[in-house]
């Protein structure tokens, strides 16, 4: 067991026992020193970003190469901002040593001992160098978590769509153009798409065309486009469409959509 | 004394000079654009993660935070260009979290410092700035702007902003008033303006349909026809008497789209109007309403002088039934030659080719005794010509 658990579990319990949210970031580092530790805990401060005074406990783990922090009364949007001010001071100092893990209660687990024991676990398994992931236990973990295909050429939207949906629990394949998309749709063979009708190589209608041609039994498709005329509405609920949506969305609408549909 | 071969290799280098000069100015341009984008991509590496948290947390109670640490202007713009990205995609509590993120980086009071700097395309883009964030601050300085720049198109950037600032329907009038005061016939333009309004506009069309100005009235009036409300029929009554014909024609064509205007009194007056495109508008309504009880106020219309209300009153007749079909023959019977017998003949022709190309495709029995009944009214008619029975027949 890491020996971070004891250090932190006290905590965590009270937090726990009141109600009281609490944040906890762990990350794979270096090994570090007693007074490494201690020059930490000084640089990195008791400030919060907006500035309030915020009570930390730190805890390093030299076996597993892990240093943990824990937030007490910080809500999983302060942790994940905190940890983006660990990230760089680890790296500044080369301490970072893999990726970063961050959840808090009691938004990502109604259980503070488990979410810190599936925390440390998860750790285990090597991330990217230097990537921030959030740990969620969504009621529905245990179950097989719904696909999206994104499909559409616009960057923004993609990188949009794919962390909010990542955040509410669906596996999320993108696709730039509708070969693409093509392509992945053979490969993951998603619960539902999400296709703009303006994509290059193939449009949002030979998309849906082709996914209509190869699989019997389809994908709910959604349209996510900027198109607002009639006949572009008229076309893609005749092309299989189960929804359209016009751009700009609202991203809580559109969830209720997709959730509505995949269900 | 200077030769003009001279003088021609003197010109020569001299256009040599300038073009080097020319060159390297370009080649200046590209550095400081390559120079320019790679310090874009650093920045928004530098920022990466910070981007994701903003993605991430956008539904959550609290306000996103501004990013830790010294931000340069230059990076402040860079972000606030990766944030109007954002902020022009998605609506609802994602984008007003994103607006009170760029007040609390500073960025409307940058903009709202660029709105008075030197440069008129600097002030624009400050200006343009300014309505992508929504910033209530801004609408008097964008009014006075707004007000100090009627010109050029530069207006419509401006005024869209004020639009997407508004706070309430009153900073929209304003608005309108002083694009109005620059530009004539852009009445379209403005209702689309007006539509990046977070403010109810409703009462604001309504307004307009109270004003005595002609082009205030066609913005209400455009504005209604994209935002259907009820409660407009008094004001709409009052504008088919006004002296201006735009005003008198979009009011009746607003009418026109509902069946509760086309009352026996109102459709009479419509039919005997004196603009023609009154008259043709309302007939082309009896059709596309379905409003078989004005039968006769067509047949009349189809002898009208007007070949627009010919036209549109017989294919309204046409539209009307085996009974619009039936007054259309009665024409060619009561009437020998002329326009009216004419156009009914014509439209008679083409609906009766209309239909038979539909029935060659469809089974619907009662289609084709409409059909049949359609051509024994025609047969039976007066002025019959038997090259089109038989040309029907083959």
């Amino acid at each position: 067991m890491s020996n971070l658990v004891p250090v932190f579990y006290e905590h965590l319990s009270k937090m726990e026992e009141k109600q009281l949210a609490c944040g906890v970031i762990l990350a794979a580092c270096k090994t570090l020193t007693k007074e490494s530790l201690e020059l930490i805990k000084e640089d990195l401060g008791t400030r919060s970003g907006d500035g309030s005074e915020i009570t930390l406990h730190y805890a390093h783990d030299k076996n597993k190469q892990l240093f943990g922090i824990l937030l007490e009364g910080q809500k999983l949007s302060s942790t994940h901002f905190y940890a983006l001010r660990v990230k760089d001071y680890l790296q500044e100092h080369k301490l970072l040593a893999g990726s970063l893990l961050l959840a808090s209660f009691p938004e990502s687990s109604r259980s503070t001992g488990q979410m810190l024991m599936r925390m440390i676990q998860e750790m285990k398994e090597p991330g990217a160098h230097g990537e921030i992931k959030l740990y969620e236990q969504t009621p529905t973990q245990k179950e097989e978590p719904a696909s999206i295909l994104l499909v559409n050429h616009d960057e923004t939207v993609n990188e949009f769509l794919s962390i909010y949906f990542q955040r509410k629990g669906y596996l999320v394949t993108v696709a730039n153009d509708g070969m693409d998309g093509m392509e992945k749709y053979q490969a993951v063979a998603p619960d539902l798409v999400i296709t703009d009708l303006n994509l290059p190589i193939l449009n949002g209608y030979q998309l849906m065309e082709k996914i209509k041609h190869i699989s019997a039994s389809m994908s709910k498709i959604m349209v996510l486009t900027d198109k607002r005329l009639e006949e572009d509405v008229q076309k893609s609920f005749a092309m299989g469409a189960s929804d359209y949506i016009t751009k700009p969305f609202s991203p809580v609408e559109l969830e209720a959509r997709v959730k509505r549909l995949i269900s | 004394m200077q030769t003009p071969l001279a003088t021609a290799i003197v010109f020569l280098y001299a256009l040599c000079g300038l073009t080097v000069l020319g060159l390297l100015v370009l080649f200046a341009l590209k550095l400081r654009n390559i120079s320019v984008e790679k310090q874009t991509m650093r920045c928004l590496e530098k920022y990466r993660d910070y981007f994701v948290y903003l993605q991430a947390h956008g539904e959550e109670e609290e306000r996103l935070q501004v990013p830790y640490g010294d931000v340069t202007q230059k990076e402040k713009q860079i972000i606030q260009k990766k944030l109007f990205e954002l902020m022009e995609r998605v609506t609802g509590i994602h984008r007003d979290k994103l607006i009170w993120l760029c007040e609390d980086m500073g960025l409307v009071e940058l903009d709202m410092q660029r709105l008075n700097g030197r440069w008129k395309w600097t002030r624009v883009d400050a200006a343009y700035n300014l309505g992508i964030m929504r910033s209530k601050l801004a609408v008097p300085a964008l009014l006075t702007f707004l007000q100090k720049n009627t010109n050029d198109t530069s207006v419509f950037i401006i005024a869209r902003s004020v639009a997407k600032c508004a706070r309430n329907t009153e900073d929209l009038r304003e608005m309108v008033t002083r694009v109005v005061g620059a530009k004539k016939n852009v009445h379209q333009l403005i209702v689309d303006i007006i539509s990046d309004s977070q403010v109810d506009t409703a009462p604001l069309f309504a307004q307009f349909l109270q004003e005595s100005d002609a082009e205030l009235v066609q913005i209400g009036l455009i504005g209604y026809t994209v935002h259907v409300q009820p409660g407009i029929e008094p004001a709409l009554y009052q504008l088919i008497q006004s002296p201006d014909k735009e005003v008198r024609i979009k009011a009746v064509k607003l009418m026109c789209r509902d069946i509760r205007y086309m009352n026996e009194q109102t459709v009479t007056d419509f039919m005997n109007h004196k603009d023609w495109e009154i008259r043709a508008m309302a007939a082309k309504a009896i059709g596309s309403l379905k409003l078989l009880s004005y039968i006769p106020l067509l047949k009349k219309a189809v002898g009208d002088a007007n070949w627009w209300v010919r036209h549109h009153s017989a294919r309204s007749l046409a539209q009307l039934e085996v009974e619009g079909f039936a007054a259309l023959c009665e024409i060619l019977q009561e009437e020998r030659n002329g326009h009216k017998s004419e156009m009914a003949h014509q439209v008679i022709q083409e609906e009766l080719e209309k239909e038979k190309l539909v029935l060659q495709g469809a089974t619907a029995t009662e289609k084709l005794v409409q059909y049949n009944e359609k051509l024994h009214l025609y047969r039976k008619s007066y002025r019959k010509t038997i090259s089109t029975v038989q040309a029907l027949e083959r």
